[in-house]
């Protein structure tokens, strides 16, 4: 039996707890409620017959005046980091998140995310230019509405954390 | 020889008058003449010779000087001549005390964690020793103050702490202290991730997985929002319903959720199994990367701090009875010393409690020791009979001192032992006020009255419900007595005291005298004369009379007024009275207590 710990990190708003909710109960509300602090959740999943379970801690979105304490993120085999599709500035966060999980663990497993696709027509970049723009890290466009692309992207990541590091 | 004396050696004078002057001025000593005469010359003949027998060595040891032995050559004696400075006396010890203290210090700035992970199993261990030793003197104080209730459910406790040897204070905190460990786990530090768990069965199980998640987020922002303030760890944590008891170590940590105010005994416990738990899997921890299968091994032990919740709530397990049996078998197979000491605490124990709440007795000792020193009233109850089949078990040795108690059984048995009442007087106390009651002898009221007042522990004392027989006695008599009459034969002036009458009057008299004087009262007697009907007016008659009672009465001791004369009243002519003197008698006692 194997635990693991993930971080699900962005900006505010980017969809974060939309996600894991769908992947935990395939749910959708278009409510937004702001997270404070964390929320631990857990999947258990089987991956090539391995039995897995990603302890999953959802995490307050960062914003101007917040960010991500550095101790929610120790222990993390892999960081989940979030980009809402419809706003470009959500890039920068993740890149900056991207760093400091580099930072305190070189070999910690990322998995980015785009999301809400679904909102075609309001998408900040089209897609190909998020693709090219996120070319340092496995990239996976979601959609917590819909739940496009929500499952491989867990998936892919819990996957990564099995491997070796 | 003359020869020899003639051919003097040339130098051989020279040489005895140079000597000759010095050789008082100088100690007769065997310096050699060389050493004193010294020369930069001879100092280049010793360095010739030097160079001459060991050249090739001056330069091995010029090179050494310069060169400092290689660390390889050094390495190899260094643990031995350690070994050796170590072993001869402590100088090395104290030479090298400053690097190390130094490098200590710059360790436990530089790197706190692994230095702390370093020592912790020392340093836990023996810091909770030293918890829980304050911890049972602070206890200490509480069973004083639990010993002296007694109720059928104390005596039960008491009967528990006897069967387990527990303290009985611990046994009380333990019954009234509700609480249910409902779950426990065991969650990695630094990942939060649940290393192993074990839950009660109860209902609306929280997920493990989520929980051990979730304080480890609380434990991570409380650790750094409070990091400045000094604010450790956590060792609690309370969330509406239950709380959270933490225990930290190094690498993890136990959590319990437990319902109701848990014992400190609990974290002990929690603390204890960490420490173990990280001693047993401590390389399991340091590899740790979400495999969790090494863990599970921990499962009984944390289970087994589930375990004292059961008993705290007395619903689970097995009856009484059978607890009882399994104890008593547990007991009997023990069979050893340990079970002796525990028979003898818990007996003193017993006896404590016994002594604490007989009165009369102050006592001060504890279970562990076997010198007890106190206070005992003469008054109390015998030891033997306090403690009974006790006294024999509790192998202490006592050293008392006398004391007056003012514990109202004791207060009241002083009362009996100074005054004596007899059977009829009841003594009874109020609040230090002695009521004394019944019937007793003016006598003894009067020593009574006089004594009380002296005893310890009485500060009044209420004679109301006393009734004094021998006043009561005298009152009795002295109005049966009053109007006594002595009769006279016609115009006889003479007392015919061989008349039955006359003698029985005169003997009640001088009895009811002899009564009123032991009472320390004086008896008034008064006499008049009463003339005869056909006696007419004889004044003379009357006080030949008079005088007649008067020195009979004498005789007897007693002592009387003469009153007067008294003629026959005119209108009892018709029932014809006797002629004679009538007594007026009266005791003047003193004033009742
Ligand atoms: N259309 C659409 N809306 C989404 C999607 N994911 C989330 N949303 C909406 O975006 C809003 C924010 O979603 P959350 O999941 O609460 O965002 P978050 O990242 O957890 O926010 P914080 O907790 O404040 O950091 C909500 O109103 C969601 O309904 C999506 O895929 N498509
Ligand atoms: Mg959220």
């Amino acid at each position: 039996m194997i635990r693991k710990k993930v971080c699900l990190l962005g900006s505010f708003a980017v969809g974060k707890t939309s996600l894991v909710r769908r992947f935990l109960h395939s749910e959708f509300s278009d409510r937004y409620q702001t997270t404070v602090g964390v929320k631990v959740d857990k999947k258990e999943l089987e991956i090539d017959g391995q039995a897995i379970t990603l302890v999953i801690w959802d995490l307050y979105g960062e914003d101007r005046w917040q960010e991500v304490r550095g101790s929610y993120l120790r222990g993390a085999s892999g960081g989940f980091l979030v980009a809402d599709a419809t706003r470009l500035e959500t890039l920068d966060v993740v890149r900056g998140l991207a760093q400091r999980l580099r930072e305190q663990d070189p070999d910690i497993h990322l998995q980015v995310v785009v999301n809400k696709v679904d909102l075609r027509d309001g998408l900040a970049i089209p897609l190909a230019e998020w693709r090219a723009r996120i070319d340092w890290a496995p990239l996976t466009f979601t959609s917590a509405k819909t739940g496009e692309g929500v499952e491989q992207a867990f998936d892919a990541l819990a996957r990564a954390c099995l491997s070796p590091r | 020889m003359a020869d020899s004396q003639a051919n003097p050696d040339r130098g051989r004078p020279d040489d005895v008058s140079r000597l000759a002057p010095q050789v008082p001025s100088t100690e007769p000593s065997s310096e050699p003449t060389n050493g004193a005469a010294p020369g930069g010359n001879e100092d280049r003949k010793w360095a010739q010779l030097r160079s001459l027998l060991v050249g090739p060595e001056t330069e091995r040891i010029e090179q050494l000087e310069n060169h400092p032995p290689k660390p390889e050559h050094l390495a190899t004696v260094l643990a031995d001549a350690v070994q050796r400075s170590t072993s001869a006396n402590g100088e090395l010890a104290e030479a090298l005390r400053p690097s190390i203290e130094k490098g200590l210090l710059t360790s436990a700035r530089k790197n706190p964690e692994e230095l702390a992970e370093a020592i912790y199993p020392v340093l836990g261990p023996a810091i909770r020793r030293s918890i829980r030793a304050a911890l049972a003197a602070s206890l200490q104080s509480l069973n004083v103050a639990l010993e002296n209730s007694i109720s059928p459910q104390g005596i039960r406790w008491r009967l528990e702490a006897w069967r387990t040897g527990k303290p009985f204070s611990e046994v009380v905190l333990l019954h009234s202290l509700e609480y249910r460990v409902e779950q426990v786990y065991w969650i990695h530090k630094q990942t939060g991730v649940l290393l192993n768990g074990a839950s009660a069965n109860v209902d609306g199980q929280r997920d493990p997985d989520l929980v051990s998640g979730m304080l480890a987020a609380i434990q991570d922002f409380v650790q750094d929002s409070f990091q400045g303030a000094g604010g450790g760890e956590l060792e609690q944590i309370e969330i509406s319903g239950f709380r959270v008891l933490l225990a930290q170590g190094a690498k993890s940590g136990l959590a319990a959720l437990v319902r109701g105010i848990p014992p400190q005994q609990l974290s002990e416990d929690m603390s204890a199994t960490l420490e173990s738990l990280q001693r047993r899997l401590g390389n399991e921890l340091d590899t740790f990367d979400g495999e969790v299968t090494p863990f599970e091994v921990a499962h009984r032990e944390l289970e087994g701090l589930l375990g004292g919740q059961a008993k705290a709530r007395g619903k689970r397990g097995m009856g009484p009875w059978l607890l009882g049996a399994a104890l008593a078998g547990m007991l009997l197979w023990w069979g050893g010393s340990k079970v002796s000491s525990e028979r003898l605490e818990s007996s003193r124990e017993q006896a404590l409690a016994a002594l604490q709440k007989e009165p009369g007795y102050w006592i001060q000792g504890d279970a562990e020791h076997s010198v007890w020193t106190g206070l005992r009233d003469p008054l109390a109850r015998p030891l033997d009979q306090v403690l009974g089949d006790l006294e024999g078990q509790v192998k202490v040795d006592w050293s008392w001192q006398a004391f007056q108690s003012i514990d109202p059984a004791i207060v009241l048995k002083r009362a009996h032992a100074v005054l004596e009442p007899p059977a009829s007087v009841t003594l009874k106390l109020v609040d230090q006020r002695l009521l004394v009651g019944g019937l007793a002898s003016g006598a003894w009221s009067k020593r009574a009255a006089a004594m009380a007042p002296g005893i310890a522990g009485i500060q009044s004392i209420d004679w109301s419900a006393l009734v004094d027989q021998d006043r009561q006695a005298i009152e009795m008599r002295s109005r049966s007595l009053d109007g006594l009459y002595l009769p006279f034969g016609n115009r006889s002036g003479a007392l015919d005291q061989a008349r039955p009458e006359v003698r029985a009057r005169l003997d009640a008299i001088r009895a009811l005298d002899a009564m009123v004087l032991a009472y320390g009262g004086v008896l008034r007697i008064e006499l008049a004369s009463v003339l005869g009907q056909d006696e007419s007016y004889d004044r003379g008659l009357a006080e030949k009379r008079l005088q007649e009672v008067q020195s009979a009465l004498a005789k007897l001791g007693l002592a009387c007024t003469i009153l007067d004369v008294q003629p026959a009243p005119k209108e009892s002519a018709a029932v014809g009275s006797k002629p004679g003197v009538r007594l007026g008698v009266r005791a003047l006692l003193p004033q009742a207590p």
